[in-house]
């Protein structure tokens, strides 16, 4: 893929993913540990069988998480500024590459916020948190699964 | 089968590109419509698999442009989103989509799709070599009407054709032509002595040196069985009457043995007649004075070009 390299900042590995930043608090004050996975094992078998020798989830996974980092860092200022149309197409975006991976809650959640009326507000920026968090589920639930490989 | 994946999501054009990579297809793929664009008016792909919201220019725009241009080839169009709403659906149709896939793409959907759109390809391809096939025979047979098929020259069909065009200038614009009948000297005698399979021959070998002797803008025609007639636009009486005579001269140069002929070679005698604007609007038959400018020439022993101002030549 074209301009993988610069978008990622060059230094993503497959298997050694930067992990966010944020502490993913909300996450854990949901306490939505009974949630269905992080990543869904049909998706990931899948990817698996279109490898052909590679690893194509870890590939996928790389691309998807330095591009969501990316964006949820934009979409921060986007919301502080009230940039409705830049958000929408963000968590627009968000939601079909975190499906590409299985990462259905993640893809959930950004369908919300793409749907989110005015901007910003206190549900919104819940929202966001909570996107945040999931990204770090995503991001555990990876490490775990390189870690079993 | 040559497939273009359009995303600006580098994510999903991963997994779209290998998921078209393994099931055996050509893949290239662009991050943006003006990629997109690029890839399509130079490699033409059969298939483009192409995200629904982009920046810059949307997938329902690269689709519309795609269907402005796919002039020549059809170009298979599945749009991907991940909205999956009716309206998108429909939106996707709308702008000339043939398929409309959601994200995320699973490989037995994404085959099952493209089964679908090299059916339909190949049905395009089909029908357009057919419609090139048909082009090519309609020419083939517009030219055929128009020919007569012993000398290659001009039919009677297209002698009509042609004179209305020519009449039509005179009458428009001033312009004026000349026409010259041209005969055979002799030619049934010919035939009786040397068969008709010679006669056929002989008349290819005249018309074909008529057409050679012609300048160009000039036609020679079949005018039926052994009289032939040329025209000759912008041309006046004198430098038509000059250039016929050059073709009498061509065809007695020729040298076909006739025995019945006092030259002892093919012949021709010729009539040429000029219409003009002065002419034409004292409804002047000008077959008519061609026939009778030949038949004078005839009458002055033939091998000769008879004007139809009485003055023949040589």
């Amino acid at each position: 893929v074209p301009g993988v390299r610069d978008r990622s900042g060059g230094g993503l590995r497959a298997g050694s993913f930067p992990r966010p930043t944020w502490s993913g608090r909300a996450w854990r004050e949901l306490n939505l540990e009974t949630r269905a996975p992080a990543l869904d094992p049909a998706v990931l078998d899948e990817l698996d069988r279109l490898s052909d020798g590679g690893d194509l989830v870890n590939e996928v996974a790389e691309l998807f998480i330095a591009d969501a980092l990316m964006q949820l860092a934009l979409v921060g200022d986007w919301l502080a500024g009230g940039d409705r149309d830049a958000v929408r197409r963000a968590a627009h975006r968000l939601k079909g590459s975190s499906a590409s991976l299985g990462a259905n809650e993640f893809a959930r959640l950004c369908s919300q916020l793409a749907d989110t009326g005015d901007l910003p507000d206190r549900s919104t920026t819940e929202l966001l948190a909570a996107i945040r968090s999931e990204l770090d589920r995503i991001w555990r639930a990876l490490e775990q699964r390189n870690a079993h490989r | 089968v040559n497939i273009l994946v359009v995303d600006d999501d580098i994510t999903s054009l991963l997994v779209t590109q290998t998921m078209v990579r393994a099931l055996g297809h050509h893949c290239q793929s662009a991050v943006d419509s003006n990629d997109a664009w690029r890839l399509f008016t130079s490699d033409r792909p059969d298939v483009i698999i192409s995200d629904w919201e982009m920046p810059g220019l949307s997938g329902a725009d690269l689709c519309q442009e795609v269907r402005s241009r796919d002039l020549d080839r059809y170009t298979y169009f599945i749009v991907v989103s991940s909205h999956g709403t009716t309206e998108d659906t429909l939106g996707g149709m709308f702008a000339g989509a043939d398929d409309y896939l959601v994200k995320p793409l699973r490989v037995a959907d994404l085959r099952s799709r493209l089964i679908a759109a090299e059916r339909v390809t190949s049905l395009h391809a089909q029908l357009d070599t057919q419609r090139s096939d048909l082009r090519t025979l309609n020419r083939e047979l517009a030219t055929a009407a128009s020919l007569d098929p012993l000398t290659g020259l001009g039919n009677r069909r297209s002698l009509d054709r042609d004179l209305e065009i020519l009449a039509a200038r005179v009458q428009r614009y001033g312009h004026r032509y000349c026409m010259s009948l041209i005969d055979i000297d002799y030619f049934k005698s010919f035939n009786d002595a040397y068969g008709h399979p010679a006669g056929d021959r002989a008349l290819r070998e005249v018309a074909g040196q008529l057409v050679r002797e012609a300048r160009s803008g000039d036609s020679v025609y079949r005018y039926g069985g052994d009289e032939l007639l040329c025209l000759l636009p912008e041309q006046s009486l004198e430098t038509a009457t000059v250039a016929v005579e050059r073709m009498r001269c061509a065809v007695e140069r020729l040298g076909i043995t006739h025995r019945d002929n006092p030259r002892g070679v093919l012949t021709l005698s010729a009539g040429v007649t000029v219409m003009d604007t002065e002419h034409l609007r004292a409804g002047r038959d000008v077959l008519k004075h061609a026939d009778e400018a030949l038949y004078r020439a005839k009458a002055l022993g033939r091998n000769r070009v008879g004007s139809s101002d009485v003055r023949v030549a040589p």
